[in-house]
């Protein structure tokens, strides 16, 4: 209770807002909480079908090797297989987010462990198992690539021998050998800049692949009718994995449906389109309708959605006076077998070692580099964490080299109202200096000498995307949302009912939803980019908005009133000032009804736009990000004890200050806050894959939930949350003035830490995760070897 | 594939299955390493299950005469509060258990590490020992504490050993085909007043579902019942977890330790010098093979202390790991 009256209490004195709302939604409790934490909630992996088979796939197993033969004749002898199919059963179409690099199945190559090269379809996981058993598979090895620089080195083996020229999936795209996206910031002349300093840092930094790890397994059901199939799918993005259906089987989107039963986790790991047509074909060949179910080894190996390893070199000048003169940034994504989404990934990586500082100049490159590793892509926030805790670190060793405390070395430097970002575009009011005075307040910063306290700020941007819904208001009072959106657990399509309750004066309980069907609801981007509240926020709001005006119209004559002198609220429209004259919206609903009038409305509202101003001449291969539309500026503190003789460090306190603009939901944007954190402190000290050495070289050597360590509960630190309201103007922003809120919060807790352990410690750790191997190694120079 | 699952109701009717099916059936309680290391591929599910979980003789800790029969930890005649502990005890009673936490403290330790409530709930002591794992979690405990494995074979006969016999491999046991493990039996202390203490440390690197890097079970008896601080070391014990192929006692501790003052850390450094010396640490993904080797002495030490802080009457609640990575 005490946090959420914390959190409710920082909207006081906000104006506009209406004192009611804000105790609505401090205790808003979400419609798909209870069945899901009652077990009564049915995922994809719980459908069962009659006639249903079940699908395994064969995978290449090795790096990077030609396929010497492939042979499924035997397979399809097995008793209980009713259907195996390679690339040689499909259409050769290739499909790819940034570049149309790849295939269903194994063409030829194989790029990767997990590429698949085969699947099966029987009537029992063993006897799929047995099938895969049967298959007669030789792949010729051939030489792989695993370091990213080494990849850009001149001669090194290609991972793509030939790119088709029309391999690219969008315009702007600049590549060159195993570089498949090169992307620069340029701000100013940083050669000048540089000559304008006193003093030069330098820094590199290094983060491990890590994983996205949701508690469902990826999960796909297919079932045709005549031509049409419905996929029941555990994917983020349903309409974007319908298009992949259709791209890469050659029927018509129109025939292909996506519905998402409960999700049980994504953060970013489920989406793009991943394995609907493998199952679709599978079933179509078996006419049966067919389940897959990822175990957690392939859930690791598999999927093209993980953290990219990236490295990371820094170069800034700063005079002696604190203030940064220019900044020289190198990063270099490592994306694996197949570029997936990472090409546009490296545009925000950029930014993310930019940072929100006002540094006056900048030259910044990046680079998106093709491995024989587990594909990367999206994963909540994407470079965010990795891009901050390298700069943040680097910050530190800035501050330090002039004498300064890292907190008046930010607030020194970092950006604010009227400054210019590093593309050009000029913020209007931010939070970022707010954001870090408050989280440093929060934390007790400089109460105790010597503890192990560090700072880290960020940025990240809001997404806008087209949307749409449709809203109906049922003669009873109770109204239904249709929308496109997907609900990944965060909350934020369950949190549209608060939206949808105060436009309409009803209880948010009376709103339902019928979503994450592609048959149902308008075109949505899915569970990305922070997006849902942003965009669909609008469209229910401007939806129902409609209705409500419908609502007052009527009851102005049943109430022989003025639409001005009636307010809408708890269910009830009344005269103001005279709230015995009133009608409950259900009884206005039902005559509508009764007159023939059903409450209805549909709206798309207009995207907002970019900011101006950005995209100079002189910035290659902005493509997709040009500048940070709505961004959100935060700050994170961490206190850690670092155990001296083993280098296990624990996190024992985290504070966070997020400008998130308006917040709408705070008990949902708490939680948002809370899991980012649990997120970052993993990807700081122990969530990083292990490749094996010799013959496993390329492999992941640690991908289960034994030894691939995320934090638990018992892991997590005591964490204090402030919301700095910094509302986006109406037409920039998301409704009443909001920014994203489901990513930020995992992007600055790496570098708290990092600076914390630093603080406590006299040493800097150049590589996440910081496993206790790691730190007790650093922590002495002499014991190299256990640093790994 | 058809497979065979039988839910016996006695210990008899277990290994009368067991003996029928022979290598083709393995003994299943909790299931949270048979079913888990299937579900991974890389142990194939066995073709007949033999649950234990309806054998109500097999859950179920209690009070055992005291039986001089049985070589103890602590010398001498004569003992109290013996305990026998039946093979399928879900690992959640034990570190609860009364007596155990009394004079067994090191296995409530190790009890309380495993994996999570969850799967304390379901997996049981004797299938944490007949798994063999290196790094399990009650071994080394048992180790110091003298713990004998009881051992029903398919005529019903019942051997006994320790677990310096039982444990022969990474994953391999003494037990020959049809044999059950149906109960651990632990001596009590001698009836001499002497203060004792006994702890499980493990290195941890998270605090919850965590497996042994390297982990230290520690037991020692001070010899002036007298003086405030208990005085000189008497006897003292020491196994390892996760550094060798089993887990195993370090030979030569109690003699090394007799007499020496347990504040003195030289004492301690002794104990992790022999400790070291015994070991045989891999590299894998869990750590490299270096900084294995180098936290011996220090979770050694740790072991140490917290056993005798015990002995002292200090009350450290299992597991005692959650509190000694606090500098």
């Amino acid at each position: 209770m005490g946090r959420v009256a914390a959190a409710g209490a920082t909207r006081e004195g906000v104006e506009g807002v209406d004192t009611r709302e804000v105790g609505r939604r401090a205790s808003f409790v979400r419609a798909d909480g209870v069945p899901k934490v009652t077990g009564q909630a049915r995922y994809a992996a719980d459908l069962r079908l009659p006639g249903m088979l079940e699908a395994r796939f064969l995978y290449g197993g090795t790096p990077h090797g030609r396929i010497a033969s492939l042979d499924v004749s035997a397979a399809r002898q097995v008793p209980g297989v009713l259907a195996v199919i390679t690339q040689a059963d499909l259409p050769p179409n290739r499909y790819g987010m940034c570049v149309k690099d790849r295939t269903l199945f194994a063409d030829d190559v194989v790029r990767y462990e997990g590429e698949i090269v085969a699947a099966v379809a029987a009537t029992s996981r063993e006897a799929a198992e047995a099938g895969l058993a049967a298959i007669r598979l030789e792949v010729e090895p051939l030489p792989a690539v695993l370091d990213p620089e080494e990849a850009l080195a001149e001669g090194a083996p290609l991972v793509h021998e030939s790119w088709s020229e029309d391999a690219s999936a969008y315009e702007g795209l600049v590549r060159n050998g195993n570089d498949c996206g090169y992307v620069t910031v340029v701000k100013g002349d940083v050669e000048a800049g540089f000559a304008d300093a006193d003093l030069v840092v330098e820094g590199r930094f290094v983060s491990d692949m890590a994983h996205a790890v949701p508690i469902e397994p990826h999960a796909v059901v297919a079932d045709w009718q005549g031509d049409r199939v419905t996929i029941w799918s555990s994917t983020q993005v349903p309409f974007i994995a319908r298009a992949g259906v259709a791209e890469t089987l050659g029927i018509p989107e129109g025939n292909v449906r996506i519905v998402v039963p409960h999700l049980g986790g994504g953060f970013g790991g489920k989406c793009d389109f991943h394995f609907e047509a493998h199952v679709a074909a599978l079933a179509r060949a078996a006419r049966r309708p067919v389940r897959l179910v990822f175990t957690r080894h392939e859930e690791f190996v598999v999927p093209d959605k993980v953290r990219h390893p990236m490295v990371m070199t820094f170069r800034t000048g700063v005079r002696r006076d604190g203030v940064m003169t220019a900044s020289r940034a190198r990063v270099i994504l490592d994306t694996g077998a197949y570029a997936s989404d990472s090409s546009m990934l490296t545009e925000v990586a950029t930014m993310m070692v930019a940072g929100p500082y006002r540094t006056p100049n900048l030259l910044v490159e990046g680079h998106t580099v093709y491995s024989n590793k587990t594909p990367c892509g999206s994963v909540r926030a994407p470079t965010g964490p990795e891009g901050c805790w390298g700069l943040e670190s680097h910050i530190d060793e800035v501050a330090a080299a002039v004498g300064m405390d890292p907190v008046e070395f930010r607030l020194l430097n970092l950006a604010d109202e009227g400054d210019t970002g590093p593309t050009g575009q000029v913020y209007r009011a931010i939070g970022a200096k707010e954001c870090l005075r408050q989280a440093a307040d929060l934390i007790g910063y400089g109460d105790g000498d010597g503890e192990g306290v560090g700072v880290a700020v960020g940025w990240w941007f809001s997404m806008p995307s087209a949307t749409g819904a449709h809203v109906k208001l049922n003669p009873d009072g109770s109204a239904v949302v249709v929308t496109g959106a997907q609900e990944n657990g965060s909350g934020a399509v369950m949190a549209l009912a608060l939206l949808v309750g105060e436009e309409l004066g009803i209880d948010p309980a009376g709103v339902s939803f019928v979503h994450q069907d592609t048959d149902a609801g308008p075109w949505d981007g899915g569970s990305a980019g922070s997006q849902t509240t942003f965009n669909v926020g609008r469209a229910v709001t401007a939806a129902a908005s409609g209705i409500r005006a419908r609502v007052l119209a009527r009851a102005a004559e049943m109430l022989e009133a003025s639409v001005d002198d009636l307010e809408l609220v708890e269910g009830e429209v009344r005269v103001k000032g005279a709230p015995e004259r009133r009608v409950t919206v259900a009884a206005v609903a039902q005559a509508a009804f009764d007159e023939g009038e059903q409450l209805i409305a549909s709206d798309s509202p207009p995207v907002p736009p970019m900011p101006d101003n950005v995209g100079g001449s002189a910035c290659v291969g902005r493509a997709v990000f040009p500048a940070f539309a709505a961004p959100a500026f935060f700050a994170q503190a961490a206190r850690v004890r670092v155990d001296g003789q083993t280098g296990v460090v624990r996190v024992t306190d985290v504070a966070a200050a997020h400008d998130f603009g308006r917040v709408l939901n705070p008990v949902g944007a708490r939680g948002q806050v809370e899991g980012g954190i649990a997120m970052g402190v993993g990807l700081a000290l122990s969530e990083g894959t292990v490749f094996g050495e010799g013959d496993r070289a390329g492999r992941q050597s640690n991908a289960d939930l034994l030894d691939y360590k995320l934090v638990t509960a018992a892991d997590a630190p005591t964490i204090s949350v402030s919301f700095v309201e910094r509302p986006v103007a109406e037409d920039e922003g998301g409704p009443r003035g909001s920014k994203g809120v489901g990513e930020p919060p995992c992007v600055p807790t790496a570098g708290a830490v990092a600076n914390a352990v630093a603080a406590a410690t006299g040493v800097r750790l150049r590589r996440i995760p910081m496993t206790p191997s790691r730190v007790w190694a650093a922590m002495d120079g002499s014991r190299g070897e256990a640093g790994g | 594939m058809t497979r065979l699952y039988l839910e016996p109701r006695s210990v008899q009717a277990a290994v009368a299955a067991l003996a029928e099916h022979g290598s083709e059936a393995v003994p299943v309680s909790g299931g949270t390493d048979l079913v888990v290391l299937a579900r991974k591929q890389q142990a194939p599910l066995p073709s007949v299950l033999v649950a234990l979980h309806r054998i109500d003789d097999l859950n179920g800790i209690e009070d055992q005469p005291d039986d001089d029969g049985y070589a103890t930890a602590y010398g001498g005649p004569p003992k109290v509060g013996s305990l026998r502990i039946g093979a399928a005890t879900p690992h959640a009673a034990i570190e609860h258990d009364a007596g155990i936490i009394e004079r067994f403290t090191a296995l409530a330790d190790g009890s309380a590490l495993v994996g999570s409530p969850a799967t304390r709930h379901v997996g049981t002591i004797g299938g944490n020992l007949a798994n063999a794992s290196p790094a399990n979690d009650t071994g080394s405990a048992l180790l110091v504490l003298g713990g004998k494995v009881e051992v029903t074979d398919a005529d019903g006969g019942i051997t006994s050993m320790g677990l310096e016999t039982f444990f022969q491999g990474p994953g391999r046991t003494a037990l020959k085909p049809g044999d059950l493990v149906t109960a651990i039996s632990l001596n009590g202390p001698p009836d001499d007043g002497r203060r004792r203490g006994s702890a499980y440390i493990r290195l941890d690197y998270r605090r919850s579902m965590e497996i042994a890097v390297v982990g230290a079970a520690a037991m020692v008896t001070l010899a002036d019942d007298s003086s405030a601080d208990g005085g000189a070391i008497e006897h003292a014990a020491l196994a390892l977890t996760a550094v060798a192929p089993t887990c195993i006692e370090i030979p030569g501790i109690a003699e090394a330790l007799r007499g020496r003052d347990p504040d003195d850390p030289a004492a301690w450094d002794e104990a992790g010098r022999r400790a070291a010396e015994a070991a045989a640490p891999i590299g894998d993904v869990r750590a490299p093979a270096g900084y294995r080797a180098a936290m011996i002495p220090v979770i050694v030490r740790r072991a140490f202390q917290a056993a005798v802080r015990r002995a002292r009457a200090e009350h450290i609640p299992a597991p005692a790991t959650l509190g000694a990575d606090r500098p």
